[in-house]
């Protein structure tokens, strides 16, 4: 379970990031944060991973405070960063072995990565190739990968779709949807309102540093996310 | 659009960290190194003016005693030290700078050990040369390993190919405009120098100081152009920055370390020359050829009776065994002539290089000086001996039976020093400057039109994706 | 996992540009400059070898006067590996009753054409450190920064790893990036030292050579720490690799030679013109006593010449054949001269030892200064694990007047001023008056110099008449080089390699713990690092 309460970030320059922001992301449920750029999705993600230090407020990672112990937090979370680059001169299993060591699971074989290669349905061919010839979308699966090797019960993703073309985008919001099911707790930051509506157990709205709507599945599905989205987008034009 | 492009890459440079460590390294060491040279300058003119006085009064005395005595003394002269050397010392401390001389030859050179401590490593001076050679052609490569394959990297290289943009109008708009960069970054220091010259008054800025240091400004200039075009065709040559700046790096160390250290071992490996002991050994055996050869009494002499006839033998023995001598020696000396000519020819493949030589060259210090004094000075001496042969056959108590090393039978009678030809030594003309230079400029300017070329070639099918 | 980042980090570097470059410069590199070493240390070996055997000719004399033993301090092959002040220094010194060793002579680099001392040349361990510190700042420069660029430095924060771990598993990986490369470096600078015919190490210089590649590691490893932290306080890594790179040029080539010019220029020394002038004063001080002494004397009657006598420009002198009254008249002078030169000796070294000062005193300027820079402390800890460095040879001249005064009592014990032997080989014995040799040398045809006055005046013929009659023994050729197996003989200890470690402790403790800080002030840097 992720919890944020009252987490708050006021950057040097005065920027209120984030303003007092209450949030619980349950085992088994897709949030979706949804907001334009610079509403705080992004700095939401740093503070539960302790790249800054908030404020005021508390970032909770199965029960443990991020900023306290945040050793112990990190091992109940994976992060899926927007541009996941990795490392060029390796191939596609040495990245996911390195990763895999740094997250606990250090016995993994060749054939293991393949197997879960697979399941993310890269092609065989690109197992052993360098990273640095890899398209955006396969990037992508590989940093999904990344996080179910982890196996770990929370998972951060940061625009895990910009970029990627319909066909890679649908694949890897099944994966995310086999995640799910696996009672994993999944904050997902989008500007994909179609993903998002596709994917999302609960959506929430970001402006300006605020949380300022929550809806449910069955909530946004009534009404027209799209709208109210853009009506929340053209205030803060306004 | 050649003009705004130069606008734009002069406001990013200026801007830059780069040129902001290289501006305030310069300006440091541009401070430091005339206050040395300041220093230093003032110490050496003081102990050169000791010299001069005294070597002055030493011949004076020679002459006014006895005129033989002048002609036959060996004397060392020193070189006076150089007013210009803040803008380079051309190693005027590691080449020769003392001669031995006397009325009837110009027997060698050596180095002056002179204030050297030997227990400090050999240095160099932090004057304009080597701060232009090794800081600025630095700076020069840091300034243009990534002004291609960075602009790829950043993604701003296809924005502005995406507009009406000749390839040839960029490059040559990012190549002037580091050239124009470097210069303007040049200036502060340079100023700072002269002022600091001026200030202190140990030098007099002359005519030809101005001229010395405008000719200076100009190979600096085509240095600089030479040395960008490298950092050009590093940058050029590959898609990555980083590995633009290795090849960059690697350059600079070819350069800067590898072509000079080696000169040495394939000079002596590819143009060996006779060594000490074999000159010597056929001295002793030319000695030994004239001693067999020589008539009976040609070494017999009395101080009291310069009309003694074994003083003629005397006489002529000893000049034979001058000339012989000489002869090996200044054989000899021709093969360091050409052994050191052929180092430097060695050398060229470093614009590093071939612009010391330029700054020799332009200074009329280093080598190019050093043969001027060797000229000037056989050709003084040959004045000197013929004044000496007038005045001798003026004294009707000498044999004129002339000895190179002795006093027997030559005049005894002393000579108004005021009339006796004097050695001044004369800088380097424009002509000898502009003989030793042309090749290097040649050389110069030919690296820069290939590598620019390359780079042009290069370019025009450079990746910008 | 401190393991698996530094394994991470090392095969990525192995299989980065840098890697190849680095290691082809080295390739290119090592052996170049060891080739031109070696071939300068054959020059110093040739002129070693000719002073050798003016030293073995300084023993093969005839008196003791002018006997003056030359002092050859032997070759260091390992001033291949770096020249210190070796070859600025002469290696031979005439030991003189007159003058007390003060500097040795035959330096500057040997090359038979003085132009060539035009073209400097950087010797192996010069050429080491600005490879490896190159190659250190190379490969950490982008530790943080360029994973951070990357993005892979939040994905790896996003696990459970302290940021001390992750910063020691970069300096490892680096470690094992660069260690092979250093001990390459070492391995082909031993192939290319085995493969040369004119120089052999024996096992001290391959120890020696061992632990000079131990510095190394921990020169490169101090450079190591400086691309770390300066990777650690910025955020791009072209900024890194711009100051990084400046700082390299400014430590390897700006402040050598700034610190030397330094010194040179605002430390004074008095010149050595100076000095030989106020030694020349004490020489004639002395030379005016020995005059008066010798005025003081009854003159002898020298005839009109002196048989067989060759000075010398140290006071020493031979001489053969001269009249009885002659040869006592000197060796009544001897006695008060000799003694009294060493005096003057003494008295003219605290001038020589201040002027040693003041060298001494601009050199540890420009070393002092010197020390800001790590790859000067790096050579300086080397010439001395090599014995090229200056107080290795202070201590070679400081055993050079303790052998003076070796040979001075040796001189003493023997009463050798009080013997003829000092100045002639012709036993006392033998002399012969000056009429005596002037009847036999002419066969009878003149008996005394009376005889001899009148015959030159009648026969206008010079000196031939006393060339008729050679007499045996009255030339300083007729006599064997003297007898000096009692001799004290020089002997000195050259440095071992525990006594040189110990010396340069001091420099190695300065790169160690600047590099310990710096490691510490890059964890401080880090803790902070914005890793988005």
């Amino acid at each position: 379970m992720l919890q944020a309460i009252d987490l708050t970030k006021r950057y040097e320059d005065n920027l209120l990031a984030l303003d007092h922001l209450n949030l619980q992301v349950k085992e088994g449920e897709i949030f979706c944060l949804l907001g334009a750029n610079g509403a705080g999705k992004t700095t939401t993600i740093n503070l539960f991973l302790n790249f800054i230090e908030p404020t005021s407020g508390t970032a909770l990672i199965n029960g443990v405070d991020v900023t306290k112990d945040p050793l112990e937090a990190k091992k109940f979370v994976s992060y899926v960063s927007e541009n996941v680059m990795l490392y060029g001169n390796f191939t596609a299993r040495q990245n996911l072995d390195f990763f895999a060591k740094l997250g606990g699971k250090k016995d993994l074989k060749k054939e293991d990565y393949h197997m879960y290669m697979r399941k993310v349905s890269l092609p065989e061919m690109a197992f052993e190739m360098r990273l640095k010839n890899f398209s955006k979308g396969m990037r992508q699966k590989l940093g999904i990968t990344i996080a179910i090797i982890k196996d770990a019960p929370n998972i951060l993703l940061d625009e895990p779709t910009s970029g990627l073309d319909p066909k890679a985008a649908a694949e890897f919001i099944k994966i995310l949807k086999g995640m799910r099911d696996q009672d994993k707790s999944i904050l997902m930051c989008t500007h994909d309102i179609f993903r998002a509506k596709e994917i999302a157990d609960r959506v929430g709205i970001m402006k300006e540093g605020r949380l300022v709507m929550v809806r449910t599945r069955d909530e946004f599905l009534e009404e027209n996310l799209e709208k109210i989205y853009l009506e929340y987008m053209q205030e803060a034009v306004a | 659009m050649l003009l705004e492009i130069i606008f734009r890459e002069i406001c990013h440079n200026v801007l830059s960290l780069r040129l902001h460590i290289s501006l305030i390294l310069t300006l440091l060491i541009f401070g430091v190194g005339t206050a040395a040279f300041v220093r230093n300058y003032s110490g050496e003119r003081e102990e050169y003016n000791r010299w001069k006085v005294e070597f002055i009064e030493k011949n004076r005395k020679l002459a006014e005693s006895s005129l033989t005595r002048l002609a036959v003394g060996r004397q060392n002269l020193i070189l006076t030290p150089r007013a210009n050397a803040f803008i380079t010392d051309a190693r005027g401390k590691y080449l020769p700078n003392r001669f031995e001389f006397s009325g009837y030859n110009v027997f060698g050179f050596s180095v002056r050990p002179g204030g050297a401590n030997p227990y400090l490593s050999a240095f160099e001076e932090l004057n304009w040369m080597f701060i232009i050679a090794i800081i600025i052609s630095f700076a020069v490569f840091l300034f243009t390993f990534d002004t291609i394959s960075g602009e790829k990297e950043l993604r701003t290289l296809s924005q502005t190919l995406a507009n009406p943009v000749p390839r040839g109008t960029l490059l040559f708009g990012k190549y002037l405009s580091v050239i124009l960069t470097t210069l303007l970054m040049l200036v502060p220091g340079i100023g700072l120098s002269l002022i600091i010259l001026l200030v202190t008054g140990t030098v007099a800025i002359t005519t030809e100081t101005i001229l010395e240091i405008t000719g200076f400004l100009f190979i600096a200039a085509l240095f600089v152009i030479c040395i960008a075009s490298f950092g050009l065709l590093s940058s050029v040559i590959s898609r990555s920055s980083k590995v633009s700046l290795l090849i960059a790096l690697t350059i600079w160390l070819f350069f800067v370390v590898i072509v000079p250290n080696t000169a040495v071992f394939w000079t002596q490996s590819l143009f060996p020359v006779q060594s000490v002991e074999s000159v010597q050994s056929k001295i002793q055996q030319a000695f030994l050829d004239l001693e067999k050869n020589a008539p009976d009494g040609s070494w017999s002499s009395s101080g009291n009776n310069p009309f003694l006839p074994q003083h003629e033998l005397r006489a002529n023995h000893q000049t034979n065994r001058m000339n012989s001598q000489m002869n090996i020696m200044n054989a000899f000396y021709n093969e360091m002539f050409r052994q050191f000519e052929q180092a430097r020819m060695l050398t060229i493949f470093s614009p590093v290089s071939v612009f010391e030589y330029l700054s020799e060259a332009v200074t009329g210090g280093g080598y190019v000086r050093f043969q001027k004094v060797w000229r000037d000075l056989h050709a003084w001496q040959t004045q000197l001996l013929a004044y000496f042969k007038e005045v001798d056959a003026k004294d009707p108590a000498s044999p004129h039976w002339y000895n190179p090393y002795e006093y027997f039978s030559t005049t005894r009678k002393g000579a108004n020093y005021g009339e006796v030809p004097v050695f001044k030594e004369k800088a380097p003309t424009f002509r000898d400057r502009f003989s030793s230079a042309w090749p290097y400029l040649l050389i110069t300017v030919l690296y820069t039109a290939v590598a620019f070329f390359l780079s042009f070639v290069l370019f025009l099918r450079y990746d910008v994706r | 996992m401190i393991i698996s980042i530094a394994l991470k980090e090392f095969y990525n570097n192995l299989v980065s540009a840098r890697f190849a470059i680095g290691f082809l410069l080295c390739l290119v590199l090592v052996p170049l400059t060891l080739i031109v070493s070696i071939n300068d240390y054959k020059g110093k070996l040739r002129e070693y070898e000719s002073q050798k055997k003016e030293a073995e000719n300084s023993l093969q004399v005839r008196v003791y006067s002018k006997l003056h033993p030359e002092v050859v301090r032997p070759l260091k092959p390992l001033s291949i590996f770096t020249r210190g002040v070796s070859y600025n220094v002469g290696s031979k010194v005439k030991i003189l009753l007159g003058e007390k060793p003060m500097l040795s002579s035959g330096g500057s680099l040997v090359r038979e054409n003085p132009f060539l001392n035009a073209f400097f040349s950087m010797d192996f361990i010069t050429i080491l450190a600005i490879t490896l510190s190159l190659l250190a700042l190379l490969f950490t420069y982008d530790s943080c920064s360029g994973e951070r660029e990357q993005g892979t430095l939040k994905l790896v924060f996003s696990n459970s790893l302290g940021r001390a771990k992750f910063l020691l598993g970069k300096v490892i990986g680096v470690c094992l990036t660069l260690l092979p490369i250093t001990l390459f470096c070492y391995l082909l600078a031993a192939l290319v030292i085995i493969l040369s015919p004119q120089v052999s190490f024996s096992v001290m210089e391959w120890i020696s050579i061992g632990v000079l590649f131990v510095v190394s590691i921990i020169f490169f490893g101090l450079c190591m720490m400086v691309g770390l932290f300066i990777s650690c306080r910025l955020r791009s890594s072209v900024t890194s690799i711009i100051v990084c790179l400046f700082i390299w040029v400014l430590f390897l080539f700006i402040l050598p030679n700034l610190s030397t010019y330094a010194a040179r220029s605002f430390i004074n020394v008095s010149s050595r013109e100076k000095l030989d002038l106020a030694l020349q004063e004490i020489d004639s001080e002395f030379n005016s006593k020995c005059d008066q002494h010798q005025k003081s004397m009854e003159e002898p009657p020298y005839g009109m010449w002196y048989w067989n006598y060759w000075g010398g420009e140290y006071g020493d002198y031979e001489e053969a054949g001269s009249p009885d009254l002659v040869m006592k008249y000197h060796w009544q002078l001897n006695q008060f001269t000799e003694p009294l030169r060493i005096d003057y000796a003494d008295k003219k070294w605290p001038l020589q030892k201040s002027y040693l000062e003041e060298l001494d005193r601009q050199r540890k300027f420009a070393e002092r200064l010197s020390l800001l820079s790590p790859s000067e402390i790096f050579r300086l800890a080397a010439s001395t694990l090599c014995g090229t460095d200056v107080s290795a040879h202070y201590s070679f001249l400081e055993r050079t007047r303790e052998y003076r005064e070796e040979f001075i009592d040796f001189f003493k014990n023997k009463k050798i001023f009080e013997s003829y032997q000092y100045f002639t080989r012709q036993p006392p014995e033998n002399l012969m008056t000056l009429d005596e040799i002037i009847r036999v040398r002419s066969g009878g045809l003149v008996n005394n110099q009376q005889e001899l006055s009148e015959w030159q005046r009648l026969n206008k013929d010079g000196f031939s008449v006393l060339f008729k009659v050679d007499i045996p023994g009255s030339h300083n050729e007729d006599y064997e080089p003297l007898d000096l197996s009692d001799m004290p003989k020089f002997n000195w200890q050259q440095g071992t390699i525990a006594g040189n470690l110990k010396k340069c402790l001091d420099k190695i403790g300065m790169l160690v713990s600047a590099g310990v800080l710096l490691f510490f002030l890059s964890f401080v840097s880090f803790v902070r690092y914005d890793v988005r």
